[in-house]
């Protein structure tokens, strides 16, 4: 059952880059290297997202268990995150300039926040 | 022999400048660019450590000829420690971060003078100030000093792009110079912030003042100013959300420059990231700020790594997520995290300078920087697909070699200071970082070479001579780590309580 479950994740990561490189106009087939490029950096992003979570222990158990499960929850249900995360680290420069402003709003409100609680 | 360390700035414009006017005077752009870029590192060799006042005069309390004359409401006061001068300071640390700078900053010009028969003297201009530039930012204790030589760092870099004659770089450049018109107005009014609450644009003024009671540091004013201040870093660094432009930018720049381009932004994060945790010690979450953009160039620049196509943009990215690594070991803020992220800017600087390098033979030979288009290339030159390899480990943090070092004591720091968690991620991160490596050097160099493939024998031994000199410091740096690891004491002093 848990290696159907893999293999139906494997076909859809592997669709979602064909789906990527139609889109690239790229004409290269899918092969082993690029797959399992793909595959490791959708692992490297859930694992490095799920372990930052855990830092958050040190203002709060109870939150941290609870966005760590949201967190994972999402995570999984939205796989493979590396095509939209593909999709969104392009050279064009609206969404660089939209990410820009985004940061800029987190850092803020970070700064803000950390100053009335810390 | 305190004035070599005003040198160290000056030369390199001074030379700039002489070669932007002495354009198509080939041989002699060659052998003035060449002197001076053998001069630089030596400067911080044998310059003595101490502060440098320009236009100005050590603070009252080293100089009692003018106290006498001053009314003793001023003498009993703070003013007379305040820096009435722009002021720079040379120590140890500034030492070893100079030199290397000046080391790859030699080694990108020597390579650049021999891969042309005609050098240009406005390119070489370029590369000198952004030098002049990013050394200045490692000794002002100005901040807006700093802010002025940041603004000539980010000017000449998207200068050295535009020269490349890349296809797209002039597009790329010119993304870079818009998004600095948003990040460094933005340090800008940080500074001015800090300007209006203090008074004064010294740094140890401004630290002395907050923790005398001159002013108060829970002003919002403060928080503002570290918000933006914070900002600017992030751009200058290349730390998300920066990292797609920095990267571009690599990839958009001759090897030899991209060697360059990338120390100009290790060393920006190391020097303008100590400043803002002296400045806004007392607020928690600056380092919490530290950790989490770090965090995020490292998942990001490794992961968006392993997924490219083109070499060039790979060694880009993963130059990018190797700086969370930097970023981690200020942001923990204890004594050995600290050495420990100081010490892997020195390695990055080495090694990222070297497979910059490295991947830059593969293009002179090939002509092209698309993996899927190339592979074979072992048999032609087993050497540099030696040196290459070994560029790769090290950047990997294979031991003995200096990343193994600091990426050790990063994780070790991280335990310590109770963060397990931290140093799984960097233990996961690069264990990526190798198979990115060793993705892109099968591909390369060992699946079989395609057949349409034209690959040219020659190889520049300039770009072989620079990659040697760059790998057997790394080298000494694994064995010896003291060497360096030991000259980190004055900003750590600074730093912790």
């Amino acid at each position: 059952m848990r290696g159907r479950y893999i293999m139906t994740l494997y076909d859809t990561i592997i669709k979602k880059i064909r789906e990527m490189e139609e889109k690239t106009r790229r004409e290269a087939a899918v092969t082993n290297i690029s797959a399992s490029a793909v595959l490791t950096a959708e692992l490297t992003i859930i694992s490095t997202v799920l372990l930052m979570i855990l830092m958050i222990r040190k203002l709060n158990i109870y939150v941290m268990v609870l966005v760590f499960l949201l967190g994972a929850f999402l995570l999984f249900s939205m796989m493979p995150i590396t095509a939209t995360l593909r999709r969104e680290q392009t050279d064009s420069f609206y969404k660089m300039i939209f990410y820009v402003i985004l940061t800029f709003g987190v850092l803020i409100s970070l700064l803000y926040w950390g100053n009335i609680n810390v | 022999m305190k004035s070599l360390i005003a040198l160290m700035v000056i030369l390199p414009i001074l030379c700039g400048l002489l070669l932007n006017l002495l354009h198509k005077k080939d041989r002699t752009i060659k052998i003035l660019a060449l002197i001076v870029a053998i001069i630089l590192p030596l400067i911080p060799l044998i310059a003595s450590y101490g502060t440098y006042y320009f236009g100005g005069y050590p603070p009252i309390t080293e100089n009692p000829t003018i106290a006498k004359y001053l009314p003793a409401y001023i003498t009993g006061s703070y003013l007379t420690k305040f820096h009435p001068a722009i002021t720079y300071i040379f120590n140890s640390a500034q030492r070893i971060f100079i030199f290397i700078l000046g080391l790859v900053a030699f080694l990108a010009i020597f390579t650049s003078l021999n891969e042309v028969k005609k050098p240009s003297g406005v390119y070489s201009f370029l590369m000198f100030m952004a030098t002049a530039a990013v050394t200045a930012i490692i000794l002002a204790d100005d901040i807006f000093n700093l802010y002025v030589f940041f603004e000539i760092a980010a000017i000449s870099q998207a200068g050295i792009i535009l020269s490349s004659n890349i296809k797209g770089s002039y597009k790329m450049a010119l993304r870079y110079l818009l998004l600095g018109g948003v990040a460094a107005p933005m340090l800008l009014l940080g500074v001015a912030l800090l300007l209006g609450a203090v008074g004064n644009v010294n740094i140890s003024d401004m630290i002395l003042a907050m923790k005398t009671g001159l002013v108060n540091p829970a002003n919002p004013i403060f928080l503002a100013a570290a918000g933006l201040i914070i900002f600017g870093w992030l751009y200058g660094s290349g730390l998300p959300p920066f990292h797609t432009i920095k990267s571009g930018l690599y990839s958009k720049a001759l090897p030899h420059a991209a060697s360059l381009i990338q120390a100009f932004s290790v060393f920006t994060l190391v020097a303008l990231g100590v400043i803002i945790l002296r400045l806004f010690y007392y607020v928690p979450v600056v380092r919490w700020a530290f950790i989490i953009f770090s965090i995020a160039a490292m998942a990001l620049g490794i992961s968006m790594a392993i997924m490219q196509t083109d070499f060039k943009r790979l060694i880009g990215f993963l130059a990018v997520g190797e700086l969370g690594y930097i970023g981690i070991g200020l942001g923990l803020g204890t004594a050995m995290s600290i050495t420990a992220g100081l010490f892997q800017a020195v390695n990055e600087a080495l090694v990222t300078a070297c497979l910059f390098l490295g991947f830059g033979t593969i293009l002179y030979q090939t002509g092209t920087s698309e993996i899927d288009k190339l592979g074979g290339l072992l048999k032609y030159r087993p050497g540099v697909a030696g040196l290459m390899i070994l560029a790769g480990f090290i950047m990997a943090g294979i031991p003995p070699f200096n990343v193994f070092q600091s990426k050790l004591m990063l994780i070790q720091s991280a335990i310590s200071a109770g963060f397990p968690e931290l140093a799984l991620i960097m233990i996961l991160l690069s264990i990526v970082t190798f198979m990115t490596f060793m993705k892109a050097y099968y591909a390369i160099y060992l699946k079989p070479e395609p057949r349409d493939l034209e690959v040219k024998d020659r190889i520049p031994s300039s770009t072989i001579f620079s990659m040697i000199v760059l790998l057997v410091i790394c080298t000494v740096f694994g064995i010896l780590p003291k060497i360096a690891t030991s000259q980190f004491g004055s900003i750590i002093q600074l730093l912790t309580p």
